[in-house]
């Protein structure tokens, strides 16, 4: 007898419902000896792909099918009645390809069902198995324990089973339909038992119809049984205790054939039947098994790229033909002023790049990501290529990337080589506002057949584990909340070892060792805590469902919907069960196409632009440009792209630290790298960009850098031979490129295979051969031990991090272009920051940077206010223009809905209160805060104007207030064509002047309680007084101080930073915003300690610290102690409290090395680190 | 109850099939097909761990039910008999009683319409509750085990 193969079986992937990974099913069948494998995740092909390379690698057959809901009308409506599994035939048994296709077309089917279930009626079933092409069935539908006749035998109707088989054969195209008889050995006369196998036996013999056997595995040890339990609670949101269709029996593993053959004598003895029955059974197993194996390559097209026709491309020539004579017409263009040798360079660098397409045969591809980035360009939505596309010539030359290679010396290598022949990601940023714009046009533009949006798998971590760990067991809810609230940063399945590890798990750890020696009823920790930290860790990243990725779109051939399943995402349009690790295997061509707010935002600031501006003398003039600026059109429109990347005010700007809403640089780590490296040019971003990320941090790469940079050091290189590769950066290895220009120059290999050698390392199975590599080459080439040693080191130490350049430029372009925005158009482009809110902080602090830009900020007003943020003309009040100002939007009010909003703005603009009233129909709090927001003074100010009424904001909110709530009611709505007469607003004009004016604290309060922002002052402008008496430095006056002096700081905190350090030790950052600017500060262990627990809860902090300055134009404040501003402890005018503790301690300390050197060492150990951190504190 | 639950000690088949049986001292040869089901129990409640490679046995109990002629006694016993995974040990949960000839019936050839179901409830609500009892002190003792 051949080895048992299971036909049944799902994968974790199968959400809450299968325990195992698709390599450990793999592995356990291949190790028990069967040669096949099939997987029927539960209503998809989600584990379809990671299923077909496991077996690969475990050297057996895949098989495909789905484990699908069966839908029938119910009495109220469609309902899923039970399961089938459905299995592709393979290639061998008919045409290739056919019948994965077809599983997939059933798969999408299923999904695409408005107003039901998920799952398929007993018709669509019968007629989705038939190849249309052959008239043939290519699919086989298991009826088992679970399908609708296997339920109808818990049932007391013992003729119902029979009725229910009889319509699936009769439905049924011959040859199609299987009974699989599946025992999980539970209690006989229960389901899953031997005895309803029997009978499901018994069915199929009376109705002719092939038994096979199956597992309906769900786990591949039984080990794992009790994990199925709790997805089971999970899935049904319920206690284990209260659920009643858990599985019966924990036999549902990938049981081996000896236990299989144990399960069919079981059945044989029960049915009475002798061995040949029991053969039987096992054999046609075997047949159904062989006539669904797939081969990977011709049934599923594995590896093989398959993008748009040319046709619809809308090619008249093959595809190599017609990209190389498109990028050498744009290399003519791109590059007219460029001397012949340098263009010869040129030419050579796309000739080779053109020959590595070409013989990877990725032609089409490239066509088709410039016809997608231009489609997007003929929207007219910014977009800009990332990562490592910006390598390529030939990108740049379709206009795929803005960034020049040649002139950036980006390496090609880097981006696609021969010796890497997986599709290349070519990723592209568009305004995160088109986003789902840009995607419903490219399913338009390629047609639905050869689009669908790539899907993500979300699963378990920490919390999410543990709470539905915390569910299973039934335990209380608000203890499990106080758990999960802990847990944070690490994976569910190291939660043991973080319990020993973490200071903030102790108490939890401590309950965890009680529960162990805990019984019920006592009034300590629950007992199943202990249980539950193990359930959580089984749990640990098992996928939970998918969602839509963020940016992927697949873009395939018309036979994209027969390689892969779609099901709606949640904006609508088809996405793919496939995630991102299955694009390669099926030759998918994935681009990505990310929303990001920056784009957005620059896309604002450019239509405020062009709206107050409308033509190219009013833009140079108002921006500053030459008259004839080539990147402005006659329109007015900037070319955000084209601006040269030389401009000297938006380097002035950067190097101002002055960075708050530029892209990549207004942390205030970057504030203090860009004080300290002052950038000059272009590439000097993008070294910024790249130095500014964990790893370099982390390896302490940033300060010999700086140092050598500024001249305080000489750079060092390992050997002369690699300050070609090297000298950019002064040394330092910063760059992919550069790890690839070492390895190349060191042991003369290939760029493309020193691609290869960079990928290994890291990796503990590759990185030893690179080694080996690299030292026996090296030392052949004569290089000394001593070199080899540094430059491996490094090479190593690279491996964990390092940035790959071209990404770097691709990031640092839209940073140069939002730091020239803010340099020439500072109110535009503060209005599209507001609008889209792309950075890291609180939208306050971009207004209290308006207000220190000197930029007017103009409240709301309910004619002058829109939905959006615009910038507007004022006048400096004797008639002359005055300074562009931003005006607040309607949208950020609290509690405004859109309808009312939709209202206000059809309505406008508005002469009364009434017409107000009858036309916005606003909701009494709504109007209220309007009013109370001054939303409603220019009104009130008109009606005023003719009277000598003194009424004032607070009179008017009262007012406001006093109104009957607004009924909808038609009734008092003005008759069609009866108009308003043009009245004086009477009722303003008459408010009652009895309430005393608002103070400006108050006012700001309000908007801060309504808007989030604080628009009529800053927020600190009330502290004035005690900050004066307190004699606290503001933050525009710190520069003139000198270095270490001691100061008292105060401000609305605006970012608070924790990164990770070396030594273990934690630094935070905490920065305030006190009106005239940010101060970053730093606090050590000592200053965290006495500052406690307002480190993290206060919004209002005083702060007592020394000035360290980080370079010409940075200061940061390192914290000795901090306070609450709103909670002074009591004291007298400058309380003894906050002096510094003896003045002749600080002098001490300023004159004793010691002293300072005391907070040196602390830099050093604790050596700031992460992206968020800084390295350098000297 | 409780007194039902008592440890005994089996052979088996290479297969793990029962074969004797030691009980009270005495030598139980197997003398039919013995059959066999498996039956939940609620895990969640007799155990406080599931460390890594840990859970066979926590969803189901495998039971056992085995005819036997007892040394020098005419006749034939049914006793229902539980196994414990990982430990493998066994415990006799009812003794059924005594009759003549074997209990086991084959399954009818033909449809036999309302009467297949009853197969065994009553004699199983009586198993369900020996056996809660068992698990409980059994859950103890592995708990023991593992520490």
């Amino acid at each position: 007898m051949r080895n048992f193969i299971h036909l049944h079986a799902a994968t974790a992937f199968s959400a809450h419902y299968g325990v195992s990974w698709p390599e450990d099913l793999a592995q356990a069948a291949a190790a028990d000896g069967a040669d096949a494998l099939a997987i029927t995740d539960r209503d998809g092909l989600y584990g379809a792909i990671k299923h077909v390379k496991a077996c690969m690698a475990a050297g057996i057959d895949p098989i495909l099918g789905v484990d699908l809901a069966v839908v029938e009308e119910g009495e109220r409506g469609p309902v899923v009645t039970g399961r089938v599994v459905v299995l592709a035939h393979g290639g061998a048994a008919g045409h290739p390809g056919a019948g994965y296709g077809a599983l997939c077309r059933l798969i999408s089917l299923a999904h695409h069902q408005p107003k039901r279930p998920v799952g398929l009626t007993l018709e669509q079933l019968a007629q989705g198995v038939v190849d249309p092409a052959s008239g043939h069935p290519v699919l086989t539908v298991l009826l088992g324990p679970h399908s609708p006749v296997g339920r109808a035998m818990e049932s007391r109707k013992y003729l119902l089973p029979r009725s229910k088989f009889r319509q699936w054969r009769e439905a049924m195209p011959a040859g199609s339909l299987v009974a699989e008889i599946t025992s999980h050995l539970n209690t006989p006369a229960a389901p899953l038992s031997t005895t309803h196998a029997v009978r499901m036996v018994k069915l199929a013999h009376e109705f002719d119809v092939p038994a096979v056997l199956s597992n309906a595995v769900r786990y591949a040890g039984p080990e794992d049984a009790p994990v199925a339990d709790v997805l089971d609670a999970a899935r049904n949101i319920a206690p284990l205790d209260q659920l009643a269709d858990l599985q019966p029996t924990g036999q549902a593993w990938l049981k081996s054939s000896s236990e299989m053959e144990k399960v069919v004598r079981d059945i044989a003895d029960y049915g009475g039947y002798g061995t040949s029955g029991l053969q039987q059974l096992w054999a046609n197993t075997a047949q159904l098994a062989d006539k669904c194996r797939l081969d990977p390559h011709k049934d599923l097209g594995w590896k093989q790229p398959r993008t748009p026709e040319s046709d619809v491309l809308g090619l008249l020539q093959p595809a190599r033909q017609e990209l190389q004579q498109r990028t050498e017409s744009a290399l003519l263009q791109r590059f007219t002023g460029l001397s012949p040798s340098k263009l010869e360079k040129a030419r050579d660098r796309l000739s080779v790049e053109l020959a590595t397409i070409s013989k990877l045969g990725f032609e089409s591809y490239f066509l088709t990501v410039a016809e997608v980035s231009e489609m997007i360009r003929t929207m007219g939505v910014r977009r800009a290529a990332r990562g490592s596309g910006a390598s390529s010539l030939v990108n740049y030359l379709l206009g795929i990337s803005a960034v020049d290679p040649l002139a950036n010396d980006l390496l090609f290598e880097r981006f696609l080589s021969n010796d890497r022949a997986t599709l290349p990601d070519i990723d592209l940023d568009v305004e995160s506002a088109q986003r789902h714009n840009v995607y419903r046009a490219i399913f338009e533009r390629f047609g639905a057949k050869r689009v669908t949006l790539m899907s993500m798998q979300n699963s378990y971590r920490a919390r999410g584990a543990v709470r539905d760990a915390g569910l299973a067991l039934g335990v209380e809810k608000g203890e499990i909340d106080q758990i999960a609230k802990q847990l944070w940063r690490f994976s569910a399945g190291s939660f043991r070892e973080a319990l020993e590890e973490k200071p903030e798990l102790r108490e939890l750890a401590a309950h965890v060792n009680q529960s162990r020696y805990a019984t019920e009823g006592d009034d300590g920790p629950a007992p199943q805590l202990d249980l539950l930290v193990d359930i959580t860790q089984r749990l640990d990243s098992l996928p939970r469902h998918i969602s839509m990725h963020p940016c992927g779109v697949i873009l395939g051939d018309s036979t994209l919907l027969n390689r892969t399943p779609v099901q709606p995402s949640g904006m609508g349009l088809p996405m793919s069960q496939f995630d991102k690790h299955d694009m390669d295997a099926m030759g998918m061509l994935k681009l990505d196409v990310l929303g990001v707010r920056m784009q957005s935002a620059m896309a604002h600031a450019v239509r405020e632009i062009i709206k107050l501006h409308p033509s190219r003398e009013e833009v140079a003039a108002h921006g500053g440009h030459a008259p004839d600026a080539p990147f402005i059109g006659e329109d007015g429109a900037i070319d955000l792209d084209a601006v040269p990347l030389d401009d000297e005010p938006t380097f002035e700007l950067i190097r101002s630290t002055h960075t708050l809403g530029c892209f990549q640089i207004e942390s205030p780590g970057q504030r203090e790298l860009v004080g300290k490296m002052a950038p000059a040019e272009f590439s000097d971003l993008v070294i910024d960009i790249s130095l500014f990320r964990p790893g370099p941090m982390k390896s302490n790469m940033v300060k010999p850098f700086l140092e050598s940079r500024a001249g305080f050091a000489k750079p060092h290189y390992a050997h002369p031979d690699l300050i070609p590769a090297l000298s950019e950066t002064h040394g330092v290895t910063v760059f992919h490129e550069q790890v690839l220009r070492t390895f190349a120059t060191m042991t003369d290999c290939t760029l493309s295979r020193a691609d290869e050698f960079r990928r290994g390392l890291g990796n503990p199975a590759v990185e030893p051969t690179v080694e080996q590599y690299f030292r026996d080459k090296a030392t052949a080439k004569g290089y000394t031990a001593a070199v080899i040693e540094e430059v491996w080191g490094t090479l190593a130490a690279f491996g964990s991090f390092g940035f790959c350049k071209a990404h770097g430029a691709a990031f640092a372009v839209p940073t140069y272009q939002s730091a020239w925005l803010k340099a020439h158009h500072p109110a535009e482009f503060m209005a599209g920051l507001w609008e889209h809110d792309p950075g890291m902080y609180p939208r306050r602090l971009l207004v209290a940077e308006a207000r220190r830009m000197g930029i007017p900020i103009l409240p709301l007003d309910i004619n002058a206010s829109t939905g959006e943020y615009h910038a507007e003309r004022t006048d400096a009040g004797d008639g002359t223009p005055g300074a562009t100002g931003v005006r607040l939007s309607l949208a950020g009010v609290y509690g405004l809905s859109a309808t009312e909003l939709k209202r206000i703005l059809a309505g406008q603009p508005y002469n009364s209160l009434a017409e107000l009233r009858d036309r916005a129909r606003l909701s009494r709090p709504t109007l209220k805060r309007l009013a109370q927001l001054g939303a409603l003074d220019s009104l009130h100010r008109q009606a005023k104007s003719h009277t000598s009424n003194t009424a004032n904001r607070a009179d008017l909110v009262a007012h406001v207030n006093s109104l009957p709530a607004h009924h909808g009611s038609k009734r008092k709505e003005p008759l069609l064509g009866q108009l308003a007469l043009p009245m004086e607003d009477i009722e303003l004009a008459a408010l009652a002047a009895e309430h005393p004016e608002a103070g400006l604290a108050e006012t700001v309060a309000t908007e801060l309680d309504l808007l989030s922002l604080d628009v009529s002052g800053h927020l600190m402008e009330s502290y004035a007084p005690l900050l004066d008496r307190l004699g606290v430095s503001r933050a525009e006056a710190l520069l003139g101080l000198r270095n270490n002096s001691e100061v008292l700081v105060a401000g609305v905190r605006v970012a608070t930073q924790t990164p990770p350090m070396r030594g273990g030790k934690r630094v935070v950052f905490i920065s305030i915003d006190d009106g005239t600017g940010c101060v970053d500060s730093t606090f050590f262990t000592e200053a965290q300690e006495k500052s406690g627990p307002l480190l993290f809860g206060t919004r209002m902090l005083l702060i007592r610290g020394l000035t360290r300055r980080t370079g010409p134009r940075g200061i940061t404040i390192q914290a000795l102690e901090a306070w609450d501003l709103q909670n002074l402890p009591p004291g007298p005018e400058r309380p003894g409290w906050l002096l510094p503790r003896q003045t002749d301690t600080i002098e001490e300390a300023h004159s004793n090395p010691r002293m300072l050197l005391g907070y040196g060492a602390i830099h050093d150990k604790q050596g700031v680190t992460s992206a968020s951190g800084f390295t350098d504190h000297h | 109850m409780g007194t039902f639950t008592e440890s005994v000690t089996m052979e088996c088949s290479p297969d793990g099939e029962p074969v004797r049986m030691w009980w009270r001292g005495l030598c139980h040869e197997i003398v039919a097909k013995p059959q066999s089901w498996y039956q939940r129990r609620p895990w969640w409640q007799d155990h406080t761990s599931l460390r890594p490679g840990e859970g066979v046995g926590y969803v189901d109990t495998q039971i056992w039910r085995l005819q036997m002629v007892r040394d020098g006694e005419p006749g034939i016993l049914t006793m229902d008999v539980l196994l414990y995974r990982p430990s493998l040990r066994w415990r006799v949960i009812k003794v059924h009683p005594r009759v003549e000839r074997e209990v086991t019936e084959a399954e009818p050839e033909s449809e036999e319409p309302e009467f297949q179901e009853p197969e065994c409830p009553e004699q199983f609500q009586e198993t369900e509750l020996l056996a809660a009892g068992t698990v409980e002190s059994e859950g103890t003792a592995e708990c023991e085990d593992s520490a």
